[in-house]
């Protein structure tokens, strides 16, 4: 049975529509992303589940009971905030105990409670602290241990890790990873860092302007996009949008490419050039990621390749970047960083055509 | 040349230094001196200061105007002193500070953590209240406190005062309260409190600064007040302050008696100043710190 379903919910603001049409169900012990840009409505959805904001239109179930007019503390649900809302007057032991003892638990139940809890989360040494006296990290654990507490069928993270310095952060994604693999509850959480979205997800819902653009898990989401905005919100370095003329028809549709000089017919998969044909224009937007464009060298033989002027290279380390131009676009590429060219070579790069994505000029949704 | 002081505040040299504090110690004396001369006038005998300095010290060193003032100093009609009207003050100046601050606190709370329709409005309809002078009042309150057989007492008193506190209170606690994040509430929320749990159990114990600001203002409003005492209460009802007026006007024998004088207007001043000093030491900064991201 689904822990949450989410049907055909919107929510407006006085004339304002923020949310449309959302459908989402979860699976039990299933941990789901929100990931979307500033202001696409992540918190405002998470808030509906949690019931501090009304439902305007649509149902929520928990557990297979409609909440829409649940109050928070009829839904069985613990939530996580961005800046850890610890009441700055308790110390910790009592922040982690509140919701029990609201809730009427008695109090050696309460103590058992925050003990469990604080050795989970390793920090027994400061029950006895006030918020004031932690740091950033262990607020953000406190909160955790908070939420942690109340053994809820549901948890709800908004943004918890975003106030941590980086490296913190990736320790904490670690951490709240494994712990979600020790409880085995569900979980809903919230960021815009796509980053987190693909290490912690089992699914991921990509939101934009109200509407969940794409509800898949992270290999869908990064090699499947429904429509440009997936494809390039998720994936970093973004995916390269080049436009393009095709040549040929049906099963031998191909794509024209431009680099420095010499123009390219990219030959595609049958598959893929079939729809493509069948689609019908004879221009569309071609979406590779740099890891599927890079030097001849390193590449297959058989693959189309096409010379192009290098304008900047950017080493990350484990990977160097080459910015250049396909059809007037500019795209990235990837290369190792020890074959790296220097900046402004002419040099060929192959282009991987079986997993180039394909989106109508207009409309901007997949096509193939 | 600006000097670097242990604290990193620049300040001037000595000599600017000197000026500076010439001049405030001028300042604290032209303050002071009114009080040193009622003090010591209060404790002189009435041919000492027929006769004396206004500046010298008490000798011989007399308490009895004090206890005139307290017991026997005639106010008007009675010559019982002033103690009887500064138990009246003490018994409406108390409920109504408390309840103004109370509902000033729950005000504020609902308007900025619970807000509805409308919130804005009623908030803005409080804040006029501020601008609105006392004077304005009087006939419609006579009127309302005759209607409601509170007219001519304590308890008339205690409801003027607390109904016009309200407005100053919200205004304080609400621009308080906008402060603290409203994801407190909310955790508080999903944490199964409720309205009034969460009001008690997360926002009133960081308010204590806030509440001192309210009893402080509200306790030297009320227990200054002299307009509405004496348009709304007469004879025995009055407060200290209508009181002190009368006591300071009214001469039995024809002499006036300044030491009695003093003494009264010291005992109806020291209930403020008391207040000042108790409510002041929890006039702590930094309550919120570590709710959230610091
Ligand atoms: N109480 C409100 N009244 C009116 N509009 C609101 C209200 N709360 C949120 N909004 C609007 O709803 C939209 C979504 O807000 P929301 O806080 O859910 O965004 P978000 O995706 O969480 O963004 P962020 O990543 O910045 O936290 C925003 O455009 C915001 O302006
Ligand atoms: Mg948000």
């Amino acid at each position: 049975m689904a822990v949450l379903n989410i049907e055909n919910v919107s929510k407006t603001f006085g004339e304002t529509r923020v949310l449309e049409d959302i459908n989402i169900s979860m699976a039990e012990g299933e941990f789901l992303i929100l990931v979307g840009p500033s202001g696409c409505g992540k918190s405002t959805l998470l808030n509906m589940i949690a019931g501090l904001e009304s439902v305007s239109d649509g149902r929520i179930t928990l557990d297979g009971r409609s909440v829409n007019d649940a109050s928070p503390r009829e839904r069985n649900i613990a939530m996580v905030f961005q800046f850890y809302a610890l009441y700055p007057n308790m110390n910790v032991r009592r922040n982690i105990e509140f919701g029990l003892k609201m809730r009427g638990v008695p109090k050696a139940e309460r103590a058992q409670t925050v003990e469990r809890v604080a050795r989970m989360l390793q920090i027994e040494n400061l029950l006895d602290r006030k918020p004031a006296q932690l740091s950033g990290g262990q607020r953000q654990r406190v909160a955790i241990g908070r939420a942690l507490a109340r053994d809820p069928a549901l948890f709800l993270f908004d943004e918890p890790l975003s106030n941590l310095d980086a490296k913190l952060r990736v320790e904490m994604r670690t951490e709240l990873k494994q712990l979600h693999q020790r409880l085995g509850t569900a979980m809903v959480y919230v960021t815009h860092d796509q980053i987190e979205a693909m290490t912690l997800g089992d699914r991921i819902a990509v939101m934009h302007a109200g509407r969940v653009q794409q509800l898949g898990t992270p290999r869908e989401i990064y090699d499947d996009p429904a429509n440009r905005y997936v494809a390039g919100f998720i994936g970093s370095p973004a995916m390269n949008f080049i436009e393009c003329g095709l040549t040929g028809s049906g099963g031998d549709t191909a794509v024209r490419l431009t680099g420095s000089d010499t123009e390219t017919h990219l030959a595609l998969p049958q598959a893929t050039a079939a729809k493509l044909a069948e689609h019908g224009k004879t221009r569309v937007l071609m979406g590779v990621r740099p890891e599927h464009l890079v030097p001849a060298a390193e590449a297959d033989t058989r693959r189309a390749r096409v010379t192009c002027a290098i304008d900047v290279v950017e080493p990350t380390g484990p990977d160097t970047y080459l910015h250049t131009e396909l059809n007037d676009a500019a795209v990235t590429a990837r290369c190792l960083p020890s074959a790296a060219p220097n900046t402004g070579a002419h040099i060929p790069l192959a282009i991987d055509a079986e997993r180039a994505v394909f989106f109508d000029c207009d409309t901007e949704q997949r096509i193939a | 040349m600006a000097a670097r002081t242990e604290d990193g505040v620049a300040r001037g040299g000595p000599i600017a230094r000197c000026i500076v504090y010439g001049i405030l110690m001028l300042a604290a004396a032209y303050f002071l001196l009114p009080l040193y001369v009622m003090l010591t006038t209060s404790f002189k005998t009435l041919p000492q200061i027929a006769n004396g300095s206004l500046l010298s010290l008490p000798s011989p060193f007399s308490v009895s105007a004090w206890g005139d003032a307290w017991s026997s100093a005639c106010t008007g009609g009675d010559c019982n002193g002033l103690h009887h009207y500064f138990w009246n003050s003490v018994a409406f100046t108390a409920p109504a500070v408390a309840l103004s601050t109370a509902f000033g606190a729950l005000n504020g709370y609902v308007l900025t953590k619970w807000r509805f329709k409308g919130s804005e409005l009623i908030f803005g309809l409080l804040l006029v209240g501020t601008f609105v002078p006392f004077q304005m009042f009087l006939l419609p309150m006579a009127r309302v406190l005759g209607i409601i057989g509170l007219d001519n007492s304590v308890a008339g008193l205690t409801l003027v005062h607390t109904v016009y506190g309200i407005a100053f209170t919200t205004l304080f606690c609400r621009n308080y309260y906008v402060a603290i994040p409203d994801e407190l509430v909310k955790a508080a929320r999903i944490d199964g409190a409720s309205f009034i749990s969460t009001f008690r159990h997360v926002i009133l114990p960081i308010s204590t600064p806030i509440l001192m600001v309210c009893v402080i203002w509200q306790f030297t409003q009320i227990w200054n007040d002299f307009l509405f005492g004496v348009v709304f209460t007469s004879g025995d009802a009055h407060p200290i302050t209508v009181a002190l007026n009368n006591l300071v006007n009214t001469s039995s024998t024809g002499v006036k008696r300044y030491n009695v004088d003093m003494a009264g207007a010291i005992i109806t001043a020291l209930p403020t100043l008391l207040v000042y000093i108790v409510a002041g030491r929890y006039f702590m900064r930094g309550l919120t710190a570590g709710a959230v991201k610091g």
